[in-house]
């Protein structure tokens, strides 16, 4: 065939395709009236090439349609769904990479739950909708304290769920976020509270596989409790998360949460026994401390590279209150090949109950919010110190960092009775303290200069002597910059010195105090 | 979707002065690829599917693709969708292999309603899609035929549906007509279609 002839035979080929494109199936005969000796390679030519249309379709419109299902209810869906078989479904608690949460009362027991509901893809066909029953039914054997119990697994109109402990408190990753990194006791607690639940479920022979902060709920006692146990299995696509979390998108397709992800773990998951949520537990422990990921990186690939290939950093150098046998057990933990980690949980709990004395957090409580009110104290110390409140020589302050540049530092010594703070440039001052499980509320009344100054506070204690308090009534009122205020102390573990802020709008108050006397404060009942 | 060849090209630029992001994001890229295409391979595999480790294999492949495209300084956008489009083509042969060898990972397991080969699509699974490779060898075939079409049509294959770009923007990454794209293109598909059956 001559190029004048080819170059013909591709204009009819060009004038087919285009009459397509716009959605005509044209004739050969048509396209060939001015040229039929072409007409029996044209029809051959357009006969294969419809053949190969599939090569037209773009490979992302193919995967999204087979993947494309998010597997969360539209709003309308929602109204649809209720009820759930014989849950009902109250306020949503939030989405993972596994679907969405909800409160949910079980309608015939009463009981509140919590309800996740998987997405379509994950039991689109009855094996996996089989094997999903049988992994739930063997989640339901487990019972242990530090883990969130699953109860049940159901369908209701097409959508499958399962059901688990609804559980008061708050995730660490979410903890860690807002309220910054976690003092070393108290991290190291929750990892070992984590740890003693992964030991648990290690022994009945279930790896999580999935172990990040967002999926260690911290409650109300302080307990901290492992979500989504056996769970990551099923997870095919990881949701794009809020707030920073480097949870993989599409884009970067594996199953977890890269940056707490063991190296073997991002290569294959079927590779990932036990060892690698050792090492997820290692990189929680990161986080808690530091609220940074053990490893940066702008992509995902320069962060899975980094798991595999980059020298972990060392724990105390970006936490210097670790003791350096915590970071030799952090290092442990992270260590890049699963035959240079702790081989078992047990042993990682083994060196972590033995080096970290617990202590008795509850018998501090008191003193705790004894202290607290010293701290509120400050309030009084600057009506007191109003003409002249340039800050004072400073001691080191220690445990808790001011968020914003503080314009004042109080120092000093406070004697403090239990329910009766005397501070020395007021008088006849009275502190009336509520206290209801975690809940406190406090009130002071003084003379100062002949004013009468009054204050009330509430807030909260949690298991570790923090406290966290507003300051919801000031009398006179102080310049409205500072109000509203938030109040954080922490008692030292002697239980002879405070430390805490106050903090504001564009401005705060740091306080060091040493409780010159703290009789009374562990001993005394306080007033009702 | 496929980043307009301008941007790309920007991309290149930024590379050549040493813009490690840029970099990065032109990978990425070529990963995004390589994902939607390997999806598109494996989707009609229930065997595959039900483990719901398809990411996993994902991730070898894309560290693979992303070391290899690291390694290399490329100079030009053509030069960069060659080395880019040979990879994902290498990645998807081993994929391909991987699973349904001798030793593949699908190999000792049964799927409900598969029928006794190995490599049927179960009825409900099948999709409309007549003239595409139905079986992983079909795929691994598919792939191994583009490579031995001529250079012209191999790069227009590579360019058109390894790399998604439009055909105008493969005209300006080979620096011929629209026209000229179309008809290797058209080619393209005629030699491997025949070839494929």
């Amino acid at each position: 065939m001559t190029s004048d002839t080819e170059d013909q035979f591709h204009d009819l080929l060009d004038r087919w395709e285009e009459l397509r494109e716009q959605g005509h199936e044209p004739g050969v005969e048509e396209l060939c009236r001015d040229a039929p000796h072409l007409a029996e390679r044209l029809r051959e030519w357009t006969s294969v090439l419809k053949t190969a249309d599939w090569m037209c379709r773009r490979a992302d419109e193919v995967a999204d349609e087979t993947l494309g299902e998010a597997g969360v209810l539209t709003a309308e869906e929602k109204d649809r769904h209720r009820t759930l078989g014989e849950y009902a479904l109250l306020e949503e608690l939030g989405g993972g990479g596994m679907g969405r949460v909800f409160k949910a009362v079980h309608r015939k027991m009463n009981r509140t739950v919590a309800v996740k509901l998987l997405p379509e893809s994950l039991v689109r066909s009855p094996d996996s909708v089989e094997r999903f029953r049988r992994e739930v039914r063997a989640l339901a054997r487990l019972s242990h304290p530090n883990v969130v119990a699953v109860h049940d697994a159901g369908e209701a109109g097409g959508t499958h769920f399962y059901v688990m402990d609804l559980v008061d408190g708050e995730d660490l990753g979410r903890l860690v976020r807002e309220n910054g990194p976690m003092p070393v006791e108290q991290a190291l607690d929750c990892l070992l509270q984590a740890a003693q639940g992964l030991e648990y479920a290690h022994a009945q022979g279930v790896v999580h596989r999935d172990v990040k902060p967002s999926n260690l709920i911290l409650d109300r006692d302080g307990t901290v409790k492992i979500l989504d146990l056996g769970i990551a299995r099923f997870q095919p696509l990881p949701s794009t998360e809020t707030a920073g979390e480097q949870d993989l998108t599409r884009t970067g397709c594996v199953l977890g949460t890269i940056d707490y992800m063991a190296p073997e773990q991002a290569i294959n998951t079927r590779l990932a026994d036990h060892r690698a949520d050792i090492y997820s537990l290692g990189c929680t422990l990161y986080f808690l401390l530091t609220g940074q990921p053990l490893f940066g990186g702008e992509t995902v690939m320069e962060r899975i590279v980094a798991h595999r290939e980059h020298p972990a950093r060392s724990l105390r150098e970006a936490c210097p209150a670790v003791p350096k046998w915590l970071d030799a057990v952090f290092r442990k933990t992270v260590a890049k090949r699963p035959e240079d980690r702790y081989q078992s949980v047990t042993a990682l709990v083994a060196d972590l109950a033995q080096r970290s004395a617990p202590r008795d957090w509850r018998r501090l409580r008191l003193a705790a919010l004894a202290a607290m009110l010293a701290a509120v104290g400050a309030w009084g110390a600057w009506l007191a110190m109003r003409p002249r409140d340039e800050p004072s020589p400073t001691q080191q302050t220690k445990s808790l960092v001011l968020p914003v540049k503080p314009t004042w530092r109080t120092t000093g010594e406070y004697p403090l009775i239990a329910g009766h703070w005397c501070e020395s440039e007021g008088e006849g001052l009275f502190v009336d303290v509520r206290q209801h499980g975690d809940e406190f509320a406090a009130t002071a009344t003084y003379r100062h200069e002949g004013e009468t100054v009054s204050w009330r506070m509430e807030g909260k204690i949690d298991r570790y002597g923090h406290l966290t308090a507003k300051l919801v009534h000031v009398q006179p009122h102080p310049p409205d910059k500072w109000l509203p205020q938030t109040r954080t102390a922490i008692l030292e573990p002697d239980g002879k010195s405070v430390h805490g802020y106050g903090a504001w709008e564009g401005g705060g108050c740091q306080f060091d105090w040493q409780l010159r006397e703290a009789r009374g404060a562990e001993e005394n009942e306080l007033p009702k | 979707m496929a980043e307009p060849t301008d941007q790309t090209a920007g991309w290149l630029d930024l590379v050549r002065v040493g813009d490690q992001a840029a970099r990065q994001r032109l990978i990425e890229h070529s990963c995004e690829r390589l994902r939607g295409l390997a999806r598109k391979m494996l989707r009609q595999y229930p065997k595959v599917r039900r483990w719901e480790e398809t990411d996993d294999v994902f991730v070898e492949a894309v560290t693979r693709l992303h070391h290899a495209l690291e390694s290399v300084q490329p100079e030009s956008p053509r030069h960069f969708y060659n080395l880019a489009a040979t990879q994902i083509r290498r990645v998807l042969i081993d994929l391909s292999r991987r699973y349904y060898g001798p030793d593949g990972l699908g190999s000792h397991h049964d799927t409900v309603g598969a029928g006794t080969d190995a490599n049927a699509i179960p009825r409900y699974e099948r999709a409309d899609l007549s003239g595409e490779p139905a079986t992983l060898a079909a795929w691994k075939e598919c792939y191994e035929q583009i490579m031995a079409l001529p250079d012209e049509q191999r790069e227009v294959v590579d360019l058109l549906y390894i790399s998604q770009l439009t055909q105008e923007e493969a005209a300006a990454v080979l620096g011929v007509t629209t026209r000229t794209v179309r008809r290797r293109w058209r080619e393209a598909r005629y030699r491997l279609q025949k070839v494929l059956g």
